[in-house]
């Protein structure tokens, strides 16, 4: 005579997460910490784009190597190249220096008012005399110079 | 075939191709969004545009006629459909690397990118999103009105659910003009999620799950969005878009499958991340039902990987069941399984094979039967229900299963629905119909005890009386012979044994069925006049025929009427018994019934029995087998002493329940193999915890003969294994040399035993590939049967006369008629569908239909308690008051359990040929026991069911209304 039997016992044998859960006794702290991280990883998703980019790295790799190989991004990202290696040869203190006032010239210029009153030749020449314009200007001519030789290298190089 | 010239090159065109068919089928590539060969042109989106002799036209609409000159390419044309493109995308916001729907097959994405869009403006609508319905969402915003989802809702499923109001500003998707999806008339289908070209409809399962940005918070993902849209360039967008998407490749698996809720057979891919199911997806190649899918198929899976799954063999000790590895499990119960061989013989032990189970796994539990046992105890489930449709069409032409597809039936004059709820029980034929009759007019009868939704749509609807289809079939051949209305021609050259039919229709007159059936004199004229109107008729029956007391007998005339009137053997035309299980069509063929071997192969024809030995090597038993309802009675009367149950809950599945379980008690030892711990397997020695269908490999053999294969989706559950290997591994237990690698191996040796199977092979289905059997060993296979021959000896089909049987009527004392049957979101007892919580919201619990006017005499309101009882038991369930059901006639679906199953009431009549039970059969009375609780009476499913709602029926998505909008810009010249 079988009675129906609605419940089933405990498992008598550990089961393998019980088994897991036993070796991991020791440094459960540690497992709980590194758990905790998988978790957060995993909740915001990052878990699994990890784990999809590194599965279809191969292909990945592939279409950034098509995409980068057309010749539009080709030249931007030599240039990118150039501006980086051009950068690294420039002392920073002085670049620092340079940008800083480029700052303040850009705000200076910016509190000018356009619709000002015309500037004249005498008041041009006034201007011209004062120091701060006059470093200015030697700093500029000096760029201009510096700019004007780009034209007698190429031609010595042949390009 | 016709030539056209695109752009100067000619192209091959064939009838009826549009100018869009033509370049799709030669390989052009064309954009086009709102366009799906499924659904047709809808010529809502006009991304297609090409010009004709001068003059902007839509690809997709404009058929091709011989010789014209199509421009498709000029700069002027594609700046056109560049401009189209602006238009729609006004609709959406071109988030791809945060959308889920990205995922290679976003319609939207690739034609943009396609047509190299650099540009994007994006104009929101002041729509929130609808998420009201638990299994999918839709979002206004993203919507681009194309149209999909409402031509697939209103002329492919024929659901009737979507339109697109025009008339707002701006015009969005509506359901049911107007409502939230939840309480809207929706099914829950999903089909508009499966079509929607973006991520405006789409399945509530893979939101945040399918791109890898998706779970930031929608606020960050706004701003992201908005950031990255201003600060990169367009094409670094779509680029960064493409890269994410395919990173999302490397952990989404898309595997096809066959679904397991009913006999349709619909297949499709469903995507997993490991154990996670993300969604089911039709395709266009889905053999039997293309994009449709019903809301079990695309949402009921949640069951896959519930908590409750059993895992681990678990055998009876001291009144409890303990956890034992696999090794123990099987040695004991191929010793037990011995001992009782030993003891009482071979046939003192019955086998029932799982109806949700793979053919090959069908085909090894039968052959542990004769085999390894040495019985032919060995049934399966259609015993409960198409067991008479198969003796019917055995008797009369000679296979016991559909003699044609669905596309026949789709094709056909007239559809015949007898004792069938094909919208509930088999949702995407029925749509098949419901399609048929809508855009071309084929006629629909339904003969049913109920009004549901295939009897509201009706061009006939015939209320009969329960166990009077026999008469009314009949009564209908009979008239038509009185009028002279038979196919002489058919009768003549294809069929045997007229005359003695012609004899036995003698009592069937009007009045007889009119008396009997309750049908009207007029309304049975009115339906012979329909049989002999159509020039192709298809008759589609299920339980509300089989399941009664002569429902062989019934079948069997409704294939006479067919006979008689020619309609079978040529398209369109043919019986079709509609499977309730997945696969009970293939586990019979497979041979997992008493009286016959694979294929149908007689257990006692000595050249079958010869071949099988052969192949077996081992002398197969004497003794005919009993069904599953006779091995009740032997193991009450002692001759059954042990019973191995693969997934079936046989406690509720058979009649009378009081009795099954004490069969059950008798049993000297009982194994059930099984997902869960159900009514039977409560009864067990020992259980064993199985794979699910998405767990394994096989074939499936669908309603209408069609084989398919399923591919693992995921591993089995941890602990559990499938129903092949453990059959196997019972089997090498008990001594047999079995070692099959896989289902692959069994399917060769099937197709080598078996004619019908004969040219059945793991490459003809691979993919969405199918065959109907009969398989020629070429691999031609039977898309209908009966062409040229009938299958028997002479190539004749046979009248077979039936006669009339009174059915169980209802008496003083038990004075109303119980039906039973399926609901849409459910199957069986509920232990798959009742675990999908969206499900569970739907249809939270059974319940007793009640007529109006019997609920007013009776004072019983909705969701009061009633006390149902019949001649065998009785049982508590609370009311609906509802126009399904007319007068006396109660009906109680099938969907519990514990302690409201309908078998706690059926009794021991059953039909003699197949001693299937007359569950449809019950006489019952009722007494209402507690008043429902709350002010006003409320029904006990809630008033998010779809049943509470009106359908919106109308053609297409309207998309004149679209053109008449003053800001839509006309085709240009």
């Amino acid at each position: 005579m079988a009675e129906p039997i609605h419940e089933v016992a405990a498992p008598a044998t550990p089961t393998p997460p019980e088994l897991l859960a036993e070796e991991v006794q020791g440094s459960k702290e540690a497992v709980a910490n590194f758990l905790e991280l998988l978790r957060v990883l995993d909740e915001q998703g990052l878990l699994r784009t990890m784990t999809d980019f590194l599965r279809s790295n191969e292909e990945i790799l592939r279409f950034a190597a098509d995409w980068l190989s057309r010749p539009r991004n080709l030249r931007a990202v030599q240039n990118l190249r150039r501006v980086l290696e051009t950068l690294d040869r420039v002392d920073p203190e002085r670049l620092d220096r340079i940008l800083t006032e480029v700052t303040e010239a850009v705000e200076r210029a910016a509190a000018v008012e356009p619709a000002g009153p015309r500037l004249g030749g005498f008041a041009v020449m006034r201007q011209l005399g004062e120091p701060e314009t006059n470093r200015g200007l030697r700093v500029l001519l000096a760029a201009l110079s510096k700019f004007g030789t780009v034209g007698e290298r190429e031609s010595e190089d042949g390009s | 075939m016709s030539t056209i010239y695109v752009d100067g090159k000619p192209l091959t065109a064939s009838p009826g191709d549009t100018i869009l068919d033509a370049l799709l089928r030669n390989g052009i590539s064309h954009p086009h969004v709102c366009y799906q060969a499924k659904l047709g042109p809808l010529q809502t989106c006009d991304t297609c545009l090409v010009a004709v002799d001068g003059r902007q036209v839509r690809a997709c609409a404009t058929a091709t006629i011989d010789g014209m000159h199509v421009d498709a390419s000029s700069a002027g044309i594609a700046a056109a459909r560049l401009d189209r493109m602006g238009q729609l995308l006004l609709n959406h916001n071109l988030y791809c690397t945060v959308c889920d729907k990205n995922n290679g097959d976003c319609v939207l994405h690739n034609t943009a990118l396609g047509m190299g869009i650099q540009r994007h403006d994006f104009r929101p609508k002041p729509y929130p999103v609808d998420a009201s319905n638990p299994f999918f969402q839709y979002n206004p915003n993203q919507c681009i009105l194309c149209g999909r989802c409402v031509e697939a809702c209103q002329d492919l499923v024929v659901n009737e659910v979507l339109s697109i109001d025009w008339s707002l500003n701006p015009p969005r998707v509506v359901f049911d003009h107007g409502k939230d999806a939840n309480h809207s008339s929706c099914v829950s289908c999903g089909t508009c999620s499966t079509v929607c070209p973006v991520d405006a409809l789409l399945e509530k399962s893979i939101v945040g799950e399918a791109s890898h940005f998706s779970r930031i918070s929608a606020p960050t993902k706004e701003k992201l969005v908005q950031l990255s849209q201003t600060l990169i360039p367009t094409e670094e967008l779509w680029a960064i878009s493409e890269l994410e998407a395919k990173a999302r490749q490397a952990s989404i698996t898309r595997t096809k499958t066959v679904c397991t809720f009913c006999g349709v057979g619909c297949a499709f891919d469903v995507w997993t991340r490991g154990r996670k199911i993300l969604k089911v997806m039709p395709r266009e190649e889905s053999p039997a039902n293309g994009l449709a899918t019903c809301v079990k198929g695309k949402f009921g899976w949640s069951f896959v990987n519930s908590p409750e799954r059993l895992t681990s063999p678990l055998v009876r000790r001291n009144g409890t069941f303990v956890p034992v590895g696999w090794d123990e499990a099987i040695e004991y119960v191929a010793q037990r399984l011995r001992e009782v061989k030993e003891r009482h013989g071979p046939d003192s032990i019955g086998v029932i094979a799982t109806c949700t189970g793979t053919d090959e796994e069908a085909y090894l539990t039968q052959k542990l039967a004769r085999q390894v046992i040495g019985t032919h105890n060995i049934d399966n489930c259609a015993r409960y229900c198409q067991a008479p449709a198969s003796m019917g069409l055995i008797r009369t032409v000679g296979v016991g299963a559909d003699s044609g597809n669905f596309e026949e039936i789709a094709a056909s004059d007239l559809v015949v629905l007898c004792g069938t709820n094909t919208a509930e029980a088999h949702p995407v034929l029925a749509s098949k119909i419901k399609r048929a009759q809508k855009t071309r007019g084929q006629k629909v009868i339904v003969l049913d005890v109920r009004r549901h939704e295939m009897a509201e749509r009706a061009d006939l609807f015939v209320k009969t009386a329960p166990g009077a289809d026999l008469a009314i079939a009949n009564a209908v051949a009979k008239y038509v012979l009185d009028h002279g209305w038979q196919d002489r021609t058919f009768i003549e050259d294809r069929t045997s044994n007229f005359d003695a039919y012609v004899q036995s229709l003698e009592p069937f007159t009007l009045e007889f069925a009119e008396r009997v059936s309750g049908v009207p004199r007029a309304t049975l004229v009115r339906l012979a006049e329909m049989v002999h109107a159509a020039r192709t008729m298809c008759i589609l029956w299920a339980m509300g025929i089989t399941q009664h007391g002569a429902g062989s007998d019934t079948c069997t005339a409704l294939c006479n009427l067919l006979l008689l009137t020619g309609n079978f053997g040529k398209p369109a035309t043919g019986g079709y018994p509609l499977r309730g299980h997945c696969n009970v069509q293939g586990v019979s063929d497979f041979g997992a019934l008493p009286t016959f071997l694979p294929g149908y192969q007689r257990w006692d024809d000595p050249e079958v029995v010869r071949r099988f030995e052969r192949g077996w090597n081992v002398t197969l038993p004497k003794k005919k087998g009993l069904t599953s309802t006779e091995m009740t009675d032997a193991a009450l009367d002692g001759r059954l002493h042990a019973m191995y149950i693969i997934g079936e809950d046989k406690l509720l599945a058979d009649a009378n329940q009081a009795k099954v379980a004490e069969a059950f008690r008798t049993l000297d030892f009982l194994v059930v193999q099984e997902l869960f711990l159900t009514r039977t397997a409560e009864f067990a020695d020992v259980i064993l915890p199985v794979a699910a269908s998405l767990e394994k490999e096989g074939t499936f053999v669908s309603s209408e003969r069609r084989l398919q294969r399923l591919n693992v989706a995921m591993p089995p559950l941890a602990g559990t294994k499938t129903d092949f290997e453990v059959v196997q591994r019972i089997a090498r237990a008990m001594g047999a040399d079995w070692n099959y690698a896989g289902p692959r191996e069994v399917l060769e040796e099937v197709a080598a035993l078996t004619p019908a199977f004969a040219g059945a092979t793991w490459e003809r289905l691979e993919g969405f590939r199918s065959l109907f059997w009969p398989v020629a060993a070429s691999g031609e296979d039977t898309p209908y049967l009966y062409r040229d021959r009938f299958a028997f000896p002479d190539g004749r089909a046979h009248f077979f006369p039936t006669a009339w049987t009174e059915p169980e009527r209802p008496d003083a004392e038990y004075d109303l008629s119980l039906d039973n049957g399926r609901m849409l979101e459910h199957f069986h007892w509920g232990n798959l569908t009742a675990l999908s919580e969206g499900i569970e919201q739907k249809v939270p619990e059974i319940f007793l239909e009640i007529s109006p006017e019997l609920a007013a005499e009776r004072g019983i309101e909705n969701g009061d308690l009633v006390r149902v009882t019949s001649r065998t038991g009785s049982l508590r369930v609370n009311a609906l008051v509802t126009k399904r059901v007319e007068g006396k006639t109660l009906f109680l679906s099938l969907h519990d359990a514990e302690r409201r199953t309908v078998n706690q009431l059926t009794g021991d009549r059953r039909d003699p040929p197949t001693q299937t039970p007359a569950y449809k059969e019950l006489a019952v009375k009722i007494e209402k026991v507690a008043t429902g609780s709350g002010a006003e009476p409320e029904p006990p499913l809630p008033r998010t069911n779809p049943r509470f709602a009106t359908r919106v029926p109308q053609r297409g998505v309207l998309v004149e209304q679209k053109w008449a909008r003053p800001d839509y810009r006309p085709l240009g010249g």
